[in-house]
């Protein structure tokens, strides 16, 4: 009897714990988040007109909750400075195979990855042009989440930029100008050199800034280098150039890292002409600045002002 | 009954039972790879490798100059291999983009007048093209009741009534309703003034563009920021009831 009682117990207590186990595999839905990751950020696809090509996203879920995710393609321009997109709703490209720029919801489990493959077909004799595109993938939990109030349910979308250039010309001739160096040509001797320069791609497919800026003083002597940031400038945009740093990463020091930073040059006192040089792939420009103690003038010629001011009313006053 | 027996009942038992858990764990696994696809399309999950991202070699090294002169981004007739390759080892356009929600509900409670609800979540990113990134978001459209989507909860325009889907305003004010939102973080667009500063989401419906909410032009690694949704009625206006809406925030790299 007492055996037998033993072992209804621990049949029990196995039982018990199992069924816990199997519980929380099949728990109520919670209001946890999502994490989505995306291979490649972007990419850069050439294409003959008359073949095809293809390319692949790798999408992964590291949430803790299934997730519906809907892929979706956009086209986007640039915003004529940085090399941030800015999307439309739709695309105007015109070969997706099939034509199709929807695509079914994908299911991931937690943890799991996907992969989607695009493919395009430019038919012979379609002109060179270059299509900057996004891919949207819009992920949302697989089953509703049950709000008991005023509530808002929340969506997010991760994206994958594809820049895919068609075009019968092995190396599309480069057309690339400066058109701003974005500075005062009269700088503050208590202040710095700042530059945002601006440069023109006016060929139909995109470039990287390769070059560098100098400044010099009224001698000619080089006072400072800047390489350029190889940034990718799209076809008939333009961008703002930058400078770098190579950094070493803590994490992994046998792989720098370039770090873009803007190009200034800061000295405890600027004083005369300086000539800023800049080269950016084939083109050269040079423009002269001039430094002078202006906060000290302005403050002279403010305080000069003032007691004349001053003297010249209380005159009036007085007679 | 013996005493021999007992051991020998319970061990049959624990394996019975361990057969049965296991065969319900194999039953309820994730299905093997499995495939979708048209003329245009692909998709498919399940263990396979990932064919961009970093690529290790033991001949890397910095290299002396960057690229050569007026040379684009794409090389050979195909997927560009330039970024990872050819002098720009170290430029990261084809690495991951990663990108967190804390939670895919905001619960704004029970609405009543002469009160602000509010409820946040933070957003977490990870880019390390030097291309950046920027946030856009949107809201399906307004915050409806839930039993009659022709009755809404408007927009906020905030305390002065100037605020929109592009420009935050000051909104304090416990008589003046709503629904918007605020971000607060390093890379929060500057209209963002103050935790006080809320903008509209900009409405699908209403054929709305959406706007940026938060970017940066440099590599970032997981860099947070907090968006506080805030829900009010104006008195006596607003009929009772559960208010709905779903709102969407998009990630996209820079390039």
């Amino acid at each position: 009897m007492k055996s037998r009682t033993i072992t209804n117990v621990c049949l029990f207590v196995i039982f018990a714990t199992l069924s816990l186990l199997m519980a929380n595999k099949v728990g109520a839905q919670s209001n946890t988040g999502m994490t989505i990751t995306v291979t490649p950020a972007t990419a850069y696809l050439k294409i003959l007109p008359g073949n095809r090509e293809t390319h692949t996203i790798t999408i992964v879920s590291q949430s803790s909750q299934v997730l519906e995710i809907t892929p979706k393609v956009v086209d986007f321009r640039p915003d004529g400075r940085t090399g941030q997109p800015i999307l439309s709703d739709t695309t105007n490209f015109p070969y997706l195979v099939d034509g199709t720029s929807h695509f079914p919801p994908i299911i991931l489990q937690p943890k799991e990855r996907a992969q989607l493959t695009l493919a395009f077909n430019p038919p012979a004799g379609s002109p060179d042009k270059e299509y900057p595109m996004t891919v949207i993938f819009t992920a949302r939990p697989a089953s509703a989440v049950d709000a008991m109030n005023s509530a808002s349910e929340i969506s997010g979308a991760v994206a994958s930029n594809i820049i895919v250039l068609v075009s019968k010309e092995q190396e599309p001739p480069p057309q690339v100008s400066i058109k701003d160096f974005g500075t005062f040509r009269l700088v503050d001797s208590f202040g710095l050199i700042s530059l945002k320069p601006i440069a023109e791609n006016e060929s139909f497919a995109a470039i990287v800034a390769s070059g560098s800026a100098s400044i010099k003083n009224w001698q000619g002597k080089p006072l400072a280098e800047f390489p350029l940031y190889p940034d990718s400038i799209l076809g008939l945009s333009t961008r703002e150039l930058r400078s770098f740093i190579i950094e070493n990463t803590p994490e992994n020091e046998s792989e720098p890292l370039l770090v873009p930073k803007p190009f200034q040059f800061d000295k405890p006192f600027l004083f005369g002409i300086y000539r800023i040089g800049l080269v950016l792939n084939t083109e050269e420009a040079e423009i002269t600045l001039v430094a002078l103690p202006f906060s000290i003038i302005v403050a002279i010629l403010v305080g000069a002002g003032s007691y004349g001011a001053y003297t010249l009313v209380t005159k009036r006053l007085r007679s | 009954m013996s005493s021999h027996t007992l051991p020998i009942r319970m061990i049959f038992a624990g394996i019975f039972v361990a057969a049965l858990w296991i065969s319900y764990q194999v039953s309820i696994s994730p299905a093997q790879a499995e495939r979708l696809e048209s003329n245009s399309y692909v998709i498919q999950f399940g263990n396979f490798n990932v064919t961009a991202g970093e690529k290790e070699s033991s001949s890397y090294k910095v290299t002396d100059t960057v690229g050569q002169t007026g040379a684009g981004p794409y090389g050979q007739y195909g997927v560009s291999s330039y970024f990872i390759g050819g002098g720009f080892q170290y430029i990261y356009q084809i690495d991951d983009f990663s990108f967190s929600i804390s939670k895919l509900l905001i619960n704004l409670g029970e609405l009543s007048p002469g009160a602000h609800n509010s409820d946040n979540l933070t957003m977490t990113i990870t880019t390390r093209g030097a291309g950046g990134y920027v946030i856009y978001a949107y809201e399906s459209a307004p915050l409806s009741l839930e039993s009659d989507a022709g009755i809404a909860i408007p927009d906020t325009i905030c305390d002065s009534g100037s605020c929109s889907e592009s420009a935050a305003g000051l909104w304090q004010d416990v008589n003046v309703g709503g629904f918007g939102f605020n971000v607060n973080g390093p890379d929060a667009e500057s209209d963002f003034l103050t935790t006080d500063h809320f903008r509209q989401f900009a409405d699908r419906a209403g054929a709305e563009t959406m706007q940026p909410i938060a970017s940066s032009v440099d590599i970032v690694k997981d860099q947070i920021a907090t968006v506080t949704y805030k829900a009010g009625v104006a008195a006596g206006s607003q009929a009772a009831g559960n208010y709905q809406t779903s709102t969407s925030f998009v990630a996209v790299p820079g390039y």
